[in-house]
């Protein structure tokens, strides 16, 4: 069969990436072969960088360059409330609608036991550890508005519950069963404002 | 509710046609495997953006094609909406409405369509999910959130059994990791259990008159929801009633579910009966008295749409009235005809009885080639 070896290789790595179909890995591969060499080199080159420069922050689990990160480091935020979410890409939205001043958690996932996430593979212990010191009076359970995102949010609540810590929720109007990423900036806002204790 | 118009690209044995319908009655005649109730799957297709027949879809698409396309302009509620449904091997389906992409289980700009076909028997005879499927698609459009109370349960369930098929491996499971799912399995569970006991009996008391009007017979009929976990007896429970037994009976059979590994009492376990003169038509009734309660539920079906929704579903039917003898065949056919729009397939017109295809638009069907023949 008809084949370039060096041309398969690129496009089943591609087809790992999600939402890339076969299909539309050939086209990206046949595109990055067509470009000038130094674009494909970029490419590579930031690709490298990422890995080599972004970390997790020691404190809130986020991504970041420097850690601690910018917001753990930040001593003008409110180092009282701390915004638990499940990936970094959470942290970016709150960030957006500028109406939110505390710190964050990220957890890396939600409980899943499809997808063997159980809850010891989230940051949630970290998360304990930093509520220890007794200067934390808020944890908002920001996880997604899906059955998995609740279950977690049940879960840290219930942790929660003996540390006489307030556990708020985000309030619904979420849009049900989807992601925080689905979310516009005003859903997000009345969500954060309208957050109920549980 | 009705289709105006469809246009249709590599579905099935068709390969590109537009068609255009009549608001009333649209007759499509052909012989066997020539394409006709494909056309029936193409147009619940662009209504509501499954097929009626097969749940693998790609299956629908042309064999030596890439991609299916249809269109057509839906009516509801006095306004016209573009419907575009595509399918490709590659990417999987879109369905639009207006240009707009909307999800498959967005029911809101679903077309409403009653199906009626041979394998409706199977909802009589055949396992518990056909008849949880049967009352689930009910609620789908006459109960709005139903699809996402729905949607989420099975989602809860599926964690729910992956967790519990975990139980005897290393450490077991600790009840706090299951706890984490119960209360929104008993939240959705109870909600859904609730919702189809009432439908169930608004169901009931219209399927006795339909039965009693097609056999002619003065025969009682009863629909009794069998849960996995309260007795027969008890169909007026609030949606506090159920989730309180539900909880209490979750708790009691934990050790169980612990050994089998899966969720053993739910909404996903539940049944209904059919009973008519007392007897369960699953077990006990004849092939003749099974086909005519399963033509009587789909009427029954069509009534409480209209009733609830205040319009007509558009009624699909495959092929049905071929087995049965005249005079039912005429109470189905009058029982339908001119409230609202039907497409049906027959392989022989003659068949018919003249004022029943008076006003009717007839559609010859041959090899996968569909020839307008107009008017009667
Ligand atoms: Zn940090």
């Amino acid at each position: 069969m008809y084949s370039i070896r060096a041309l398969d290789n690129l496009i089943a790595r591609l087809t790992r990436l999600p939402g890339v179909g076969e299909r539309t890995a050939r086209r990206l591969a046949f595109h990055i072969l067509k470009q000038p060499d130094e674009e494909a080199i970029h490419l590579a080159d930031a690709i490298k960088t990422v890995k080599e420069k972004v970390k997790r922050c020691s404190i809130c689990n986020n991504f970041c360059e420097n850690d601690p990160c910018s917001i753990c480091k930040d001593e003008r935020r409110d180092r009282t409330t701390i915004c638990v979410v499940e990936e970094p890409q959470d942290v970016l939205l709150f960030e957006r609608i500028r109406e939110y001043h505390g710190l964050y958690h990220v957890l890396g996932g939600s409980i899943s036991p499809l997808k063997g996430v159980n809850p010891e593979d989230l940051a949630i212990e970290p998360l304990l550890n930093r509520l220890k010191n007794g200067n934390i009076k808020e944890v908002i359970l920001a996880t997604d508005p899906d059955t998995e995102g609740e279950a977690t949010a049940i879960y840290i609540s219930r942790l929660l519950h003996p540390l006489k810590i307030k556990v708020t929720r985000l309030a619904h109007g979420l849009p049900a069963g989807g992601d925080l990423e689905f979310a516009d900036e005003i859903t997000l806002t009345h969500a954060l404002k309208g957050r109920r204790e549980i | 509710m009705w289709l105006r118009n469809i246009q249709i690209s590599n579905f099935r044995n068709f390969s590109h046609f537009e068609l255009e319908f009549s608001p009333t009655l649209n007759l499509f005649e052909g012989g066997n495997a020539q394409g006709k109730t494909n056309l029936l799957e193409a147009i619940y297709c662009l209504g509501r953006g499954t097929s009626f027949r097969t749940s693998t879809d790609q299956i629908m698409i042309k064999w030596n094609r890439d991609t299916l396309y249809l269109s057509g302009e839906g009516e509801i509620e006095g306004n016209f909406h573009k419907y575009e449904f595509s399918l490709s091997r590659d990417s999987g389906k879109i369905r639009r409405v207006n240009s707009h992409k909307v999800s498959i289980g967005n029911t809101s700009y679903w077309l409403w369509m009653v199906v009626f076909s041979a394998r409706d028997i199977r909802i009589i005879q055949a396992g518990p999910g056909y008849r949880r499927n049967f009352l689930d698609e009910l609620l789908f459009f006459t109960s709005p959130g139903f699809s996402h109370i729905r949607f989420s349960f099975n989602k809860v369930l599926s964690q729910r059994n992956a967790l519990l098929g975990l139980a005897g491996e290393k450490g077991g499971i600790e009840d706090k990791n299951i706890e984490v799912w119960d209360s929104q399995f008993l939240e959705l569970g109870s909600k859904i259990i609730y919702l189809r006991l009432m439908i169930l009996r608004k169901l009931e008391s219209i399927f006795c008159d339909i039965y009693r009007e097609l056999t002619g017979l003065n025969r009682s009929c009863q629909f009794i929801y069998s849960c996995s976990f309260f007795k027969e007896k008890n169909n007026n429970y609030s949606i506090e009633d159920i989730k309180e037994i539900f909880s209490s009976q979750l708790k009691k059979i934990r050790s169980k579910e612990l050994k089998y590994r899966v969720s053993l009492i739910g909404p996903h376990r539940d049944d209904f009966k059919i009973i008519v003169s007392g007897i369960d038509q699953r077990i006990f009734g004849s092939q003749g008295e099974q086909k005519i309660a399963s033509i009587a539920l789909r009427l029954a079906e069509v009534a409480l749409v209209r009733e609830i929704k205040k319009e007509q579903p558009i009624v699909l039917l495959d092929d049905v009235t071929s087995d049965l003898d005249p005079p039912r065949e005429r109470f189905l056919l009058e029982a339908l005809k001119g409230k609202g729009q039907i497409f049906l397939t027959t392989v022989d017109l003659s068949r018919f009885y003249p004022e029943f295809l008076s006003d009717s638009l007839i559609f010859h069907i041959e090899n996968g080639k569909v020839f307008t023949h107009g008017k009667r």
